[in-house]
């Protein structure tokens, strides 16, 4: 496009206007040697009349005297607000002057583009272009025998000579073009076909066009009032048995459910142990008697059970007591045995000749002697005491006191 | 039509739409296709105080096809009694001869301004008609009449 031929929003600096077309420059070059700056298209033209200088007539030697200008006057003249040259045709676009070859291109819906039918070769508007390409005369449409690409203009012609446009009917063996094949089979005279009357028991079978005789002697036809009469009875009352059947499995499946939801109600219920929780409850009222005998049961059943714990309690108690008794038993039997090892303890010293060796025999000794205190002694201790009285003094003189400590747990424990 | 000369004209035309100088008019004439931009058709007013005041002259300027490059040719339809026209009408100044002052930087605005500078100071150094030249050397006052007379069979 001629960028010396659009139109600017603002006016326009005049130091920015080349001087040869009067417009700000587009692709601006500057003379070297009188540093006046024009278009390059602009110098170019007027060098090839005259070598001077536009503006001051000084001569110009050569084209090579020329060099670009400085990027600051190319960038002004190129972000120069301009309006779309498609202006007066509705388009109204504003913007830098670089931007405009695109917007023209790419963007401006008022452009003018030929159509794309050669044949047609009118000038439409963008954004017209697609409804126009509907509805052009000279569009391509597709052939629906070939499916070739014809003309728009030219299909009639084509309907002739193209080449699938014979196809055979398969009764009467006659050819024809496509769009008319199907409508012919509907049509054809020898196309095979049933008496109407089939659905009521005529089993006329024969050729279309005899169908019409056909029916004139049939001995359906005088009937088909009453027949179509009690057809349409028929349906009904299939209509409405349907709707019978479906009502029943309805029903059907709201018994299944309220079955379900009662079964679960009485689970629920015989959880319940206490037959006044039962009796208080009003909801209780209205379950069924089934659902009663059932509490009753149950009832009954957990009763003979506390029954039973109550026994087994009796057992357990006489158990404990025998049990207590067994301890005190067993402890009095602990006594007598611990006197027992001291006694031979002691004897053993006196067989060794009065050196006792300090040894885990000597803290057995010790842990008696500092543990007398059994719970349930029952044995007199006489005959024990004599021999730990003897026992003490002797230990007492071997053994540092403190390491009896740790060994008196053991004897609570036991 | 060169595309410089074509975008010229229409940026001078609609320079001259925006803004010209009182009393001027400059138009391209009207043919078959629409505007005619090579030719236009303009009236340059007498200065006030001068015998050329209350006159509107007018003239017809014919572009080439490589304006700007080269000038356009001015003509006064009828033919001016004036030292620097030529029987013709054709308008001899300096800033319209291609040889002598022409540079594509002059403006329509710019040369119609300039006529009308020259109606009331012929050059006397390039004489066009002798008729006019003649009366202005040797009679003054007849000359100033003649002018007057002029103004009068061009009124605005």
């Amino acid at each position: 496009m001629d960028l010396n031929s659009v139109v600017y929003v603002e006016s326009v600096n005049s130091n920015l206007i080349c001087c040869v077309c009067q417009t700000p420059f587009v692709d601006p070059v500057v003379i070297e040697s009188c540093g006046h700056t024009f278009c390059k298209n602009c110098i170019t033209q007027a060098l090839l009349t005259r070598s001077t200088c536009p503006v001051d007539r000084s001569h110009i030697s050569s084209v090579n005297e020329f060099r670009p200008a400085a990027k600051i006057i190319v960038n002004m003249v190129n972000e120069l607000l301009t309006y779309c040259p498609n202006k007066n045709a509705g388009c109204t676009y504003q913007g830098q002057r670089q931007l405009l070859i695109y917007h023209l291109k790419e963007e401006c819906m008022f452009a003018k583009l030929a159509c794309r039918n050669e044949e047609c070769g009118e000038m439409i508007l963008k954004k017209d272009l697609s409804k126009h390409m509907e509805s052009c005369k000279a569009r391509m449409v597709k052939c629906e025998n070939c499916e070739a690409k014809v003309q728009l203009s030219t299909l009639e012609g084509h309907k002739f000579t193209c080449p699938v446009k014979n196809i055979e009917c398969p009764f009467c063996h006659t050819t024809r073009i496509q769009s008319e094949h199907t409508l012919h089979l509907e049509e054809c005279p020898e196309k095979p076909v049933t008496c109407l009357h089939v659905e009521f028991g005529c089993s006329w079978e024969g050729r279309q066009c005899d169908l019409s005789d056909h029916i004139v002697s049939c001995s359906y036809e005088p009937l088909k009032g009453f027949f179509s009469m009690y057809k349409q009875r028929n349906e009904a009352l299939e209509q409405e048995n349907q709707q019978l059947r479906t009502n029943i499995q309805e029903l059907n499946n709201t018994v299944d459910l309220l079955e379900n939801q009662v079964s679960a109600m009485s689970d629920w219920l015989s959880n319940f142990t206490d037959p006044k929780g039962l009796s208080s409850n009003s909801e209780g009222q209205h379950l069924n008697s089934s659902a009663h005998d059932i509490l009753l049961s149950g009832n009954d059943h957990i009763k003979n059970e506390i029954e039973n714990l109550n026994f087994s309690l009796v057992d357990i108690d006489a158990i404990m007591t025998e049990n207590m008794r067994m301890q005190e038993e067993i402890q009095s039997v602990k006594n007598i045995c611990h006197g027992l090892r001291m006694q031979m303890h002691y004897l053993l010293m006196e067989k060794r000749g009065g050196e006792p060796s300090v040894g885990t025999t000597g803290s057995v000794v010790r842990t008696g002697l500092n543990g007398p205190i059994g719970i349930g002694r029952t044995v007199p201790p006489n005959a024990n005491n004599s021999k730990s009285g003897h026992d003490t003094s002797l230990e007492s003189n071997m053994r540092p006191p403190r390491s009896l400590g740790p060994e008196s747990p053991r004897q609570e424990k036991l | 039509m060169s595309g410089i000369c074509k975008s010229r004209l229409m940026e001078e035309r609609r320079q001259w739409r925006k803004d010209h100088p009182y009393g001027f008019y400059a138009r391209p004439v009207k043919n078959e296709n629409g505007l005619d931009l090579l030719t236009w058709q303009v009236g340059i007013p007498g200065k006030k105080g001068t015998p050329w005041e209350n006159g509107v002259y007018k003239m017809v300027m014919t572009f080439p096809e490589d304006y700007p490059s080269k000038p356009p040719k001015c003509k006064f339809i009828p033919a001016l009694f004036h030292p620097n026209v030529y029987p013709s009408g054709t308008v001899c100044l300096s800033i319209l001869n291609e040889e002598e002052g022409w540079k594509p930087a002059i403006t329509i605005k710019q040369i119609l301004l300039g006529i009308q500078n020259l109606l009331d100071e012929p050059n006397p150094d390039s004489p066009a008609q002798s008729d006019a030249y003649m009366l202005y050397k040797k009679d003054r006052v007849a000359y100033e009449k003649r002018i007057k007379q002029q103004a009068k069979e061009n009124p605005a």
